[in-house]
C-alpha cells in the first residue's frame, strides 16, 4: 500500500512539473510583447521597460522559469500587475469561500446521488429507477447559469427564502453562511449530483449481477448486508472515480457560479485576472489548481487501495 | 409416546424434498416454463445426481430450491421444503436464517464466487456470524476450522488473504468451507468442478464425500459429466427440457438407462483409450417456449414413433425408486455404459 502511495506521489510530482512548464510558458504564447500587453498600448516606453523588469523578461527563457518556478514552491507568485497584492494572498483570502462552496456542492452530490442511484440501481426497470434516469439526464443537460438564474428568481426573489448575492463568512455566521451558499450549492452540485447517480446505479446494477453477491445469498447472508457490505462496496470505485472527476469539474464550474452569485472567491478571481490579463494571478492560479486536483487524484487512486485489495499489490 | 413417534416422523423426513417445482419466467402472451414440474426427495447422508445438457434446468432447479430465481425476476412454483421447514413460502429474513444454516449451495466459478473486496476468513466468519450468536474472535476461529475441514493446508495464513491470491481449487475449498460452516443438511453443488483441473476435480470430489459422510449431510450434485455421476452419487435424476426424464439408482441407470436421451449423454461421454470419435446427440434442447405435442425428446429421439408425438408422456415407475418419461421404455433396448465410465 505504502508503495503504491509512493509511485502515485512520484508521478503526481512529475506532472506538477509539466503543468509548471505549461503554465510558465503561457507568457510566452501572448502575441506580441507581453510587456506591452500587460502595460497597455497607450504606456511610454519607461513604462514598458519596468514592466519587462519586473517580469524578468530580460533573462534567458530557462533562468526565467527556474526563477519563477523556485519562487513559486516557496509560496511566492508574484504580484498582480492590477492591484500590487501578492497572488499568493489573493488566493488565501479567496479560498474559505471557494472552500465552503466546494465542500457544499461535493456533499450534496454525494447525499443526493449515491441513495438515489443505489435504490435505482437494486430494482433496475422499476418505476423509481425510470423516474431516477429521467431526472439525472436533466440534471446533466441543464446550464448551471441557466439553473442559477431561475434558481434566484424562484428562491430568491419570489419566496424570498435565500439571499441572491453575497457570501458570509462562516466564522462571521454560520446560519447565514449556509443560507448564502444554498443556492450556489445547487448550481454547482446538480450535476455532479447526476453523474454520481448514474455511476452509482451503474455499478451497484454491475455489482448485483456478480456470483459473488449471489454467494452471500446463498449462505444467508441478510439483504441490508449485502447491500451495505458487498454491493455497495464494490459499487464504490465507479463512485469514487467520478467524485475525483467532479470535483475537477466544479473547481471550473465555480468560475461561473461564484461570478452569479457574487462570491469573491478563486473562481471570480480568475475571471477578473484572465479580463484585466493579470498574468502573475493566472499563473498562480492554475498551479494552485493544478495542486488542488492532484491531491484529489492521489486521494482518489489511495481509496483504490483501500476498496480493491488488488490494487494495493499492483 | 407422542414424542417417540415424532422423533420417527422426522428420521423418515427427507432432508430435502421437492414437490412438483416450476419455474416460470413471466411473459406478456403465457409464462414461459423453465423448469416443468421436477420432484425429487434426497436422505440424509445420500447424494443424488441432477445430470442434463445445458439449459435442460438442471442449475435452475438447485437455484430454486435455494429460493434464489425469484431475485432475477422469475417466478416459483411448487414446494421445496428441508426436513419439516417447507422453504419455498419463505422470504426476506425468514429464508435468509435457512440458507447457509441448513440448505447450502456452491458454484460453478471458483474465481468469481468470492468477493474480492474481503479477506476469505472473514466472508465465512461472516455467515458464522449470521447464523450464530458468536463472537468475533469465535467466528473467525470457526472459519478457520471450516477451512481445514475443507482441506485448505495452513488455514490460518489462508483466512489473512484475499481471494485473488487463492489458486481456482483452493477457491473452491474456501467456498466449500463457506457453505458447510454451518453445519447445512443439505449442500447443492452445482457443477461444483466444471471449472477445475482434471486433478483437482477428482480431489474436490473426495472432499465432498468426505464432508458428507462427516456431517451426514444431503448432496445434491448438479452437473452435465456422468463420471461424476458414477464417481459420487447413489441416485441420478437425468433432466431434459425442464423436466425429469429418468430417475433411479445411478448403478441401474449406468447399465441400464430406460431413456433413449440418457443413453445418448452415455454414448456422449468421452473416456480413455478409446479410439472411436464420442458420439453426440443429433439436434438440440428444444426452447423453453417450443409448442410441441407429445414427447419433448421426440424430435431428436433415435426410436420416436408417431404414438411419441400425439401426448407428453408421464413419469412411470418402473421400478422400486426407478421412474421413465418415456412410453416406448418397454419396447425398447439400451445397452447402457458401454464401459466403465
Amino acid at each position: 500500500m505504502l508503495n503504491m502511495i509512493m509511485r502515485r506521489l512520484g508521478a503526481a510530482v512529475i506532472i506538477f512539473f509539466l503543468v509548471s512548464i505549461l503554465v510558465f510558458a503561457l507568457i510566452l504564447l501572448v502575441p506580441g510583447d507581453p510587456a506591452v500587453a500587460v502595460a497597455g498600448e497607450n504606456a511610454d516606453a519607461d513604462r514598458i521597460e519596468a514592466i519587462r523588469s519586473q517580469l524578468g523578461l530580460d533573462d534567458p527563457i530557462i533562468v526565467q522559469y527556474w526563477n519563477w518556478l523556485t519562487d513559486a514552491l516557496t509560496g511566492d507568485f508574484g504580484n498582480s500587475l492590477v492591484t500590487g497584492e501578492s497572488v499568493i494572498s489573493g488566493l488565501t483570502e479567496r479560498l474559505p469561500a471557494t472552500a465552503s462552496l466546494m465542500i457544499l456542492s461535493v456533499s450534496l452530490a454525494v447525499i443526493g446521488g449515491v441513495p438515489a442511484g443505489l435504490l435505482a440501481g437494486l430494482r433496475p426497470g422499476s418505476v423509481f429507477d425510470r423516474g431516477a434516469s429521467v431526472l439525472a439526464t436533466i440534471g446533466l443537460a441543464v446550464p448551471s447559469f441557466w439553473l442559477a438564474l431561475v434558481l434566484i428568481m424562484f428562491f430568491s426573489l419570489d419566496l424570498g427564502w435565500f439571499p441572491a448575492v453575497g457570501y458570509t463568512p462562516f466564522t462571521e455566521n454560520p446560519w447565514n453562511w449556509f443560507l448564502g451558499l444554498t443556492l450556489p450549492a445547487i448550481t454547482l452540485g446538480t450535476a455532479g449530483m447526476a453523474e454520481i447517480a448514474r455511476q452509482t446505479r451503474a455499478g451497484v446494477a454491475d455489482t448485483s449481477r456478480r456470483e459473488y453477491v449471489q454467494t452471500a445469498y446463498a449462505n444467508g447472508v441478510p439483504e441490508h448486508r449485502v447491500v451495505g457490505r458487498h454491493i455497495l462496496r464494490n459499487a464504490s470505485i465507479p463512485i469514487v472515480t467520478v467524485l475525483g472527476l467532479q470535483v475537477a469539474g466544479m473547481l471550473g464550474g465555480s468560475v461561473i457560479t461564484e461570478t452569479i452569485f457574487g462570491i469573491d472567491g478563486i473562481g471570480s478571481y480568475a475571471v477578473q485576472a484572465v479580463s484585466q490579463r493579470d498574468f502573475p494571478v493566472v499563473q498562480g492560479m492554475v498551479l494552485f489548481v493544478t495542486i488542488i486536483v492532484l491531491i484529489v487524484n492521489l486521494l482518489v487512486d489511495i481509496s483504490y487501495g483501500m476498496i480493491n485489495p488488488k490494487v494495493r499489490s499492483a | 409416546m407422542t414424542a417417540g413417534l415424532e422423533a420417527e416422523n422426522a428420521v423418515r423426513l427427507p432432508a430435502l424434498s421437492v414437490r412438483d417445482l416450476r419455474v416460470l419466467l413471466p411473459d406478456s402472451e403465457r409464462d414461459i416454463e423453465l423448469v416443468r414440474g421436477v420432484s425429487f426427495e434426497v436422505a440424509a447422508g445420500e447424494c443424488l445426481g441432477l445430470v442434463g445438457e445445458s439449459g435442460a434446468g438442471k442449475s435452475l432447479t438447485g437455484y430454486a430450491a435455494m429460493g434464489l430465481v425469484e431475485r432475477s425476476g422469475l417466478r416459483l412454483e411448487g414446494t421445496v421444503n428441508v426436513a419439516d421447514v417447507c422453504i419455498s413460502d419463505l422470504g426476506g429474513r425468514r429464508l435468509s436464517r435457512i440458507r447457509g444454516q441448513r440448505i447450502s449451495m456452491i458454484f460453478q466459478e471458483p474465481s468469481v464466487s468470492l468477493n474480492p473486496a474481503f479477506r476469505v476468513g472473514s466472508q465465512i466468519a461472516e455467515v458464522v456470524r449470521v447464523h450464530r450468536r458468536t463472537s468475533r474472535r469465535e467466528a473467525w476461529d470457526r472459519a478457520i476450522e471450516a477451512l481445514r475441514l475443507a482441506g485448505v493446508p495452513n488455514p490460518e495464513r489462508r483466512a489473512r488473504e484475499y481471494p485473488h491470491t487463492l489458486s481456482g481449487g483452493l477457491k473452491q475449498r474456501a467456498m466449500i468451507a463457506m457453505a458447510i460452516s454451518c453445519e447445512p443438511e443439505v449442500l447443492i453443488a452445482d457443477e461444483a468442478t466444471t471449472a477445475l483441473d482434471v486433478t483437482v476435480q477428482a480431489q474436490i470430489l473426495d472432499l465432498l464425500r468426505e464432508l458428507q459422510d462427516r456431517l451426514g449431510m444431503a448432496l445434491v450434485v448438479i452437473t452435465h459429466d456422468f463420471g461424476v455421476v458414477a464417481d459420487i452419487c447413489d441416485r441420478v435424476a437425468v433432466m431434459y427440457a425442464g423436466q425429469i426424464i429418468e430417475q433411479g439408482d445411478v448403478r441401474d441407470v449406468l447399465y441400464r438407462p430406460q431413456h433413449p436421451y440418457t443413453q445418448g449423454l452415455l454414448d456422449a461421454v468421452p473416456r480413455a483409450f478409446e479410439t472411436a470419435a464420442v458420439v453426440g446427440i443429433a439436434g438440440t434442447v428444444p426452447p423453453p417456449d417450443a409448442l410441441l405435442t407429445g414427447c419433448r425428446f421426440a424430435p431428436r429421439c433415435p426410436y420416436a414413433q408417431d404414438e411419441c408425438r400425439v401426448s407428453e408422456p408421464e413419469l412411470m415407475a418402473t421400478g422400486r425408486d426407478a421412474m421413465v418419461r418415456c412410453i416406448r421404455h418397454s419396447d425398447i433396448n439400451l445397452p447402457g455404459v458401454r464401459r466403465a465410465v
